[in-house]
């Protein structure tokens, strides 16, 4: 038997495990990410648990009233209190993370369980533009290839409803130009998930 | 366009097939070229030819995993354009991974004429029983030909842990194999 044999014996092995391979691989997170991970999500339960304790003790809410309110609502309620403050996004939402890349930048605006919309900017055409997100449900995580996510998998999501600056598009843009993006599973994702972006390559990664 | 509509061109014998099956994975398809040919204009006549071979396949085959298909298809006609150009040249990623298949299987060539088919049965059932992380390495080095560098990379993980779980690897299927009755 010659080693040639092995070696095109394992070009016809079973499909599934050429494909399994060819995923991203998210089983190995380091213990500092994972430890580091839930120590943050303490910290933030914390902080928010302390500031909602100053309020109800020291009754700030009672002396500003309804109005405090209104410096957080956001832009479809028509407040001028809007706190996104010209950052150029249609929608009203604070930004959260802006990659930057040699062809351009890219932002979250807004992200729910079954949509997400971008602001991309792109000042050279690329070739293509890769969005990679995480399904999860009920702890359950799935991670979507770019084929997966914008066209679909059978048995997650269908093909989302993709908008460029508030037209339909099959496919989001790669040509010089600045876009508001929304990409939309709601209708065709199945109750239960979650939607949660990862990457946009050649942005980088959103974690 | 979805693998299944693409499928359904190649059914229908619509041309628009293979352009469609190039702009989805023509660069995946030369990724695997590129890592045994090690030249991009080989690569690409080899990916030429994977859409000529796919056409001619399909039908009647119905691909399971499409992507997979193609992989599987790209990297045997790479292999074989390898063999024929290399034949008594010695290096790049094939050799490579010649060399620590012998630990497996040996590299005598007047050994015993072997059923391919019921080798790659041997190995489904050899992967199916490796752990998530040792089965992708695995089919990362043997199928598409990864560096260990870019299997670490891919993976999140160190070169020598890549190193450590091939070589682990390679020990049991090798355990295997003699268990079967393949002469080493």
């Amino acid at each position: 038997m010659m080693r040639e044999d092995l070696l095109y014996s394992i070009g016809e092995i079973d499909e599934k495990f050429v494909s399994e391979a060819e995923r991203p691989y998210f089983g190995l997170m380091p213990k500092i990410m994972k430890y580091g991970s839930i120590a943050a999500s303490l910290l933030l339960v914390m902080t928010v648990s302390f500031f909602l304790i100053f309020h109800v003790f020291f009754g700030v809410m009672g002396e500003d009233g309804m109005g405090g309110d209104a410096d957080y609502s956001d832009g479809a309620d028509g407040g001028s209190g809007n706190m996104s403050g010209g950052s150029g996004n249609t929608t009203g939402s604070p930004i959260e993370k802006v990659l930057y890349a040699d062809c351009g930048s890219l932002a979250i605006l807004e992200q729910d369980a079954g949509s997400i919309t971008l602001s991309l900017r792109l000042v050279e055409s690329v070739s293509k533009i890769d969005v990679r997100l995480l399904l999860n449900r009920g702890g359950e995580e799935f991670v979507l290839t770019t084929e997966e996510s914008l066209e679909g998998t059978q048995g997650y999501i269908g093909k989302p409803a993709i908008t460029v600056n508030g037209s339909p598009c099959d496919v989001l843009p790669t040509e010089v130009g600045s876009y508001t993006v929304t990409v939309d599973f709601r209708g065709e994702m199945l109750s239960g998930y979650s939607l949660t972006l990862i990457t946009v390559t050649p942005f980088g990664d959103f974690e | 366009m979805e693998d299944s509509k693409i499928i359904e061109l190649y059914f229908a014998r619509d041309e628009a097939a293979i352009t469609e099956t190039s702009a989805k994975y023509g660069y995946y398809c030369k990724k695997i070229a590129m890592n045994i040919l090690a030249d991009l204009f080989e690569s690409e006549e080899c990916v030429n030819d994977t859409y000529v071979k796919v056409w001619n396949t399909v039908p009647p085959t119905v691909p399971n995993i499409f992507k997979a298909f193609l992989a599987k298809i790209t990297r045997n006609l790479a292999l074989d354009r390898y063999n024929e150009k290399t034949a008594k040249k010695r290096g790049g990623r094939v050799y490579e991974s010649l060399e620590e298949l012998s630990e497996c299987i040996g590299s005598n060539e007047t050994e015993q004429e072997l059923d391919r088919g019921a080798l790659t049965e041997l190995i489904n059932g050899f992967l199916s029983r490796e752990g998530e992380l040792s089965r992708r390495i695995f089919v990362r080095r043997y199928f598409y030909q990864d560096s260990v560098s870019e299997i670490a990379k891919r993976l999140r993980i160190t070169e020598s842990r890549v190193k450590t779980a091939l070589h682990r690897a390679r020990a049991r299927l090798a355990e295997m194999l003699r268990g079967e009755g393949f002469t080493l």
